[in-house]
């Protein structure tokens, strides 16, 4: 296998990470709908938590992102 | 990556955040804003902001106390007029009271003069009844005797007048 | 080459090379966009209190819900206490994450929270304040911040491990989840846009289906503005929750 094509196929692998942080922020926004609909009136003073939870989950999908990213199109050539 | 070359920027062919010949560069730069940042936000204008807050804090806290006290006022003021009110029905109510009962001494004290005068006119009515009465009763006896007399003289003249003789000598 | 989505993210000097002995302080694009952020913030908020009205005007009243914002952040994460020592910094790491992102939204602008030696700089300068505050305060109680409470021994020992290399991750994660995330938003934006030109140049059907990546790039435009929004958030957040365990090592 030359450079190139494993360097694609790297990228591809990494990319199933961002699977993962999928899962992770489906759950976190299930679980929030979950809990919102059983005490609304709470719900809005836990938005921040939901986004920050989000944010952090959603940033582990950016790093296989990058790792991706980064093969394509900064790895040496 | 080219790293050592004559200067940074013709290592386009790198990946430029991995590049570590830029990064003192961009250190020092990144240390001499971040510095100017950090002095402008603490020096002048996070303590303006935080003065600002505190400003109105404090305005609406002497608000809040000033509006507080003028309703303890205007309560105050409510309550000393109920009870100027209620002091005042009550010296009314006093003042009829004492004026009732002023008419109603008087009236009892004429009802009794009157009843006085009634009892004292009955009483002097029956006195004089009463004397006529016992002249009356006195008259009786010297009526019923002349009565007597002129019945026995009538009836049995010759009985009658020995009788009344006999009478009259028992009598003495 | 301009299709190369990498080459937003290349330094270039825009002033003859400048040295203060052995540290190379050339003034580049990196070096621009920083300095442009950081005055942009500060001019702002500078300009933005200048009436220091009662009630507030509109800038002013922007400037204090950023002021209430992260003083409600850094209160909720490390207390009183926290807000005493470390307002002013949380604050301008979140000012500086957050202009950074912002001007690096503009196109042909630079990011630089693209670069990774700024958010390391910035993650590798918490984790000190952390040991160094959590060691000055507290001393030695401070190791107690890797000694959960109520754990049975037999297990202490791996929980002590599995604290350490958390602890010392932090700086990496909290360096890699700002760059990364600006990194990827903007690269993935190029080469979505990139597509728009390829399509178009393809020619037949392709053309008209250009519109797609089209309409997609500004979707995704719309997620960064979100995005970088959010990752100041989250930076200054996490620098909150850090800064806590110098303050309380206990849990």
């Amino acid at each position: 296998m030359d450079f190139a094509s494993a360097k694609l196929i790297g990228a591809g692998i990494a990319c199933i990470g961002m699977g993962g942080a999928g899962i992770g922020v489906g759950i976190i926004f299930g679980n929030f709908l979950q809990g919102a609909l059983r005490n609304p009136t709470e719900a809005p003073k836990q938005f921040g938590n939901l986004i920050f939870g989000f944010a952090v989950t959603e940033a582990l999908g950016i790093f296989s992102l990058a790792i991706a990213l980064i093969l394509l199109f900064a790895a040496p050539h | 990556m080219q790293a050592e070359a004559a200067h940074p920027a013709e290592a386009t062919t790198a990946f430029p955040p991995f590049d570590a010949s830029l990064f003192p560069s961009q250190l020092f730069w990144f240390a001499l804003s971040f510095i100017a940042l950090y002095v402008i936000m603490s020096r002048f204008v996070l303590p303006k902001v935080g003065a600002t807050l505190a400003r109105r804090a404090g305005t609406i806290d002497g608000d809040l106390d000033q509006a507080a006290q003028k309703s303890a006022e205007a309560e105050n003021a409510r309550a000393s007029m109920e009870k100027a009110v209620a002091k005042a029905r009550a010296d009314a109510r006093a003042m009829i009271d004492a004026a009732r009962a002023e008419v109603q001494a008087k009236l009892n004290a004429e009802q009794e003069a009157a009843d006085a005068r009634i009892a004292e006119r009955i009483r002097a009515a029956e006195a004089r009844v009463e004397t006529a009465k016992q002249k009356a009763l006195a008259e009786v006896p010297a009526l019923a005797d002349g009565l007597a007399r002129d019945i026995a003289d009538r009836i049995a003249p010759a009985v009658a007048a020995p009788a009344r003789q006999r009478v009259a000598a028992g009598e003495a | 080459m301009s299709n190369d989505p990498i080459h937003q993210f290349h330094i270039n000097p825009i002033s003859p090379p400048i040295h203060f002995g052995a540290i190379d302080a050339t003034f580049t694009n990196a070096s621009l966009f920083m300095v442009a952020g950081v005055a942009v913030a500060s001019g702002f908020m500078a300009w933005a209190m200048r009436p220091q009205a009662l009630v507030p005007g509109r800038a002013q009243s922007v400037a204090e819900i950023t002021y209430g914002f992260v003083h409600g952040m850094v209160r909720d994460a490390a207390g009183d206490e926290g807000v005493k020592r470390f307002f002013p910094f949380v604050f301008t790491v979140f000012m500086f994450v957050f202009a950074a992102n912002m001007i690096g939204m503009f196109p042909y602008w630079f990011a630089p929270t693209g670069q990774i030696i700024i958010t390391a700089s910035m993650a590798l300068m918490v984790f000190a304040t952390v040991l160094i505050v959590g060691f000055a305060k507290n001393g030695f109680k401070f190791l107690k911040l890797f000694v959960p409470s109520g754990v049975p021994w037999y297990i202490l020992w791996f929980v002590v491990i599995i604290e350490i290399i958390s602890f010392f991750s932090r700086p990496l994660s909290h360096a890699i989840r700002l760059w990364a995330n600006v990194f990827a938003g903007h690269l993935l934006l190029k080469v979505i846009a990139s597509f728009v030109p390829m399509m178009a140049a393809a020619g037949g059907m392709l053309v008209l289906g250009s519109v797609i990546p089209l309409f997609m790039t500004v979707a995704i435009y719309a997620l960064e503005f979100l995005v970088a929004f959010l990752q100041a958030y989250v930076f200054a957040m996490l620098t909150c929750i850090y800064l806590n365990d110098a303050l309380h090592p206990g849990h």
